[in-house]
């Protein structure tokens, strides 16, 4: 079980705040703990606007805390990157190829342009879209967009995959589709993966554990380990009302809904 | 579209579909009514042929003008000015344009220089022009230069500034974290269609400033429109403003072709 292995993200205390024009401060996440162990895929929920993505910015290093700390035991493997991010929305730059697109990360890391190539060619197998290298990104559908954006984050070869929320904007088709091609992706990697979603059947039916973002300022106000089986049945309601009926309680007791 | 537009599309490749051809005749049909109408009145006598030459006289002049060498010197002199003055003027615009894009205090710093340089126009130049060059194809490519330089400077300001946040945030996810690395990444690249845009309204700026450059005897189309018009044969006038109307489509279609192969990444 994931939770044997070591620890590889621990947060403690993490305060996270922005300065506001009026000489104020918004205080974003505050007296949030968090542990994450080698080959955990945990799910974030919560209400939108809470702080989820911000959590997730942290973590790959876009923002800095404001208060707290952040042991990162990601292990720097030579011709990777400790972390990797795939945003909500694809973000591909229009001005390179699908294959580029995918090069992108790993540019700088001192590999030779055809290893580059090589290692590009494999993740876009991996995601299903080798015959799309040559295209643009204008000529792809919102899903195989999104697929090349995943593509690109596990071309380099993270210690922590990092999703923000990103099958949120796709049809319940495809979403299905990619959510199975995480779950396989996961396990042949085993990598770690922190996935933020709004979406509770699709949090049960990932990860290992699903935490709950609420408050004013944020912090994690319920856990809640899935140790069903995989491969899990989709919406399985019995799964899914447990935790709804947790967070639930979580979300009553902070007084907000979802 | 239609099968009778796709049978079609081959034999006229430029044309998408009908609607296009419709408009292609249509804007001939104007030229065409445009030129008779203006031959007429010349050869009624309404107008004096001396004053408004028929458009009959031109090809005449073209002759004389060709055989005698002088079109293609000029327009040899012309082009030389135009293709130094647009490389320089663009050049220095698009670099200091990103340059005022990418520091705030670099934007700062040069705001108050642009608010009175501004607005005076290249022509108002040409004074400095001459006493700075003399009469040279230095003061030419000067003016010209400056009728160039702010639309680049504008388009590039306005290109970098306009550059998508969450790109440069893809950079910073990615590893590409120092200033260098986004400015070629992101920057640039993202930056490219409006820097593009602004060479291409500069291409046309640019045959405009060529005629009032030369206007004051540097050798070219303008000098010798100058000259033609002393000796009243307002038909070498008119012939050298076709030729300048030619030019600027020539430029203006070939830059098109390279902006469309160099952005084909755009829908």
């Amino acid at each position: 079980m994931a939770t044997l292995n070591p620890p590889i993200i621990e947060i403690s205390g993490l305060q996270l705040a922005y300065p506001q024009a009026d000489g104020g401060r918004t205080v974003v996440l505050e007296n949030l703990d968090l542990t994450l162990n080698r080959g955990d895929f945990v799910a974030i929920v919560g209400a939108s606007g809470v702080g989820k993505s911000t959590l997730l910015r942290v973590l790959a290093d876009l923002s800095k805390p404001s208060a707290g700390t952040v042991i990162s035991r990601l292990t720097p493997r030579p011709n990777s990157r400790p972390s990797a991010l795939v945003f909500q929305e694809a973000r591909l730059l229009p001005w390179r190829r699908i294959l580029g697109n995918v090069m992108f990360g790993l540019e700088g890391l001192g590999l030779s342009t055809a290893d580059q190539r090589r290692r590009a060619e494999a993740a876009l197998a991996l995601v299903g879209l080798s015959e799309f290298h040559a295209r643009w990104p204008y000529q792809l559908s919102g899903g195989q967009r999104q697929r090349v954006g995943l593509a690109r984050a596990l071309a380099v070869e993270p210690d922590l995959l990092l999703l923000d929320e990103p099958f949120g904007a796709l049809d319940a088709i495809t979403r299905a589709q990619l959510q199975d091609e995480v779950l396989r992706i996961w396990k042949a990697s085993g990598t770690t993966i922190l996935m933020v979603t709004h979406d509770i059947d699709e949090a049960v039916y990932l990860a290992d554990r699903v935490i709950l973002l609420g408050g004013k300022p944020a912090h994690i106000t319920a856990s809640h380990p899935i140790l069903d089986p995989r491969p899990r049945q989709r919406g399985v309601a019995l799964a899914i009302e447990r935790v709804r009926s947790d967070l639930g309680r979580a979300m009553s007791v902070e007084g907000e809904g979802i | 579209m239609t099968d009778k537009a796709t049978a079609a599309a081959p034999a006229l490749p430029l044309l998408k579909d009908r609607t296009q051809l419709h408009r292609l005749i249509l804007s001939l049909v104007g030229l065409v009514v445009f030129v008779g109408l203006w031959e007429s009145l010349a050869q009624t006598g309404l107008m004096s042929r001396t004053l408004a030459p028929p458009p009959s006289m031109v090809p005449a002049a073209a002759l004389r003008e060709w055989a005698s060498g002088h079109w293609w010197k000029a327009v040899q002199g012309s082009f030389g000015h135009y293709a130094a003055g647009l490389l320089v003027g663009s050049g220095l615009g698009i670099a200091l344009g990103i340059s005022a894009g990418l520091s705030r205090t670099f934007e700062a710093l040069q705001l108050g220089i642009v608010r009175v340089l501004r607005p005076i126009p290249g022509i108002a130049w040409i004074p400095f022009a001459v006493i700075w060059f003399g009469i040279t194809e230095a003061a030419a490519t000067f003016i010209i230069a400056i009728g160039v330089f702010w639309i680049n400077y504008f388009a590039a300001f306005a290109a970098v500034r306009g550059v998508d946040p969450d790109l440069l945030e893809v950079a910073e996810a990615f590893g590409h974290r120092s200033r260098l690395a986004k400015l070629f990444k992101i920057v640039l690249p993202a930056a490219a269609p409006g820097i593009f845009n602004g060479i291409r309204i500069a291409l046309g700026q640019g045959w405009m400033a060529v005629v009032a450059a030369e206007l004051f005897g540097i050798p070219g189309i303008g000098a010798r429109m100058m000259e033609a018009s002393s000796l009243l044969a307002t038909s070498v006038v008119v012939l050298y403003m076709l030729t300048i109307a030619g030019l600027y489509s020539l430029t203006d279609i070939a830059f098109g072709r390279l902006t469309a192969l160099v952005l084909q990444w755009q829908r």
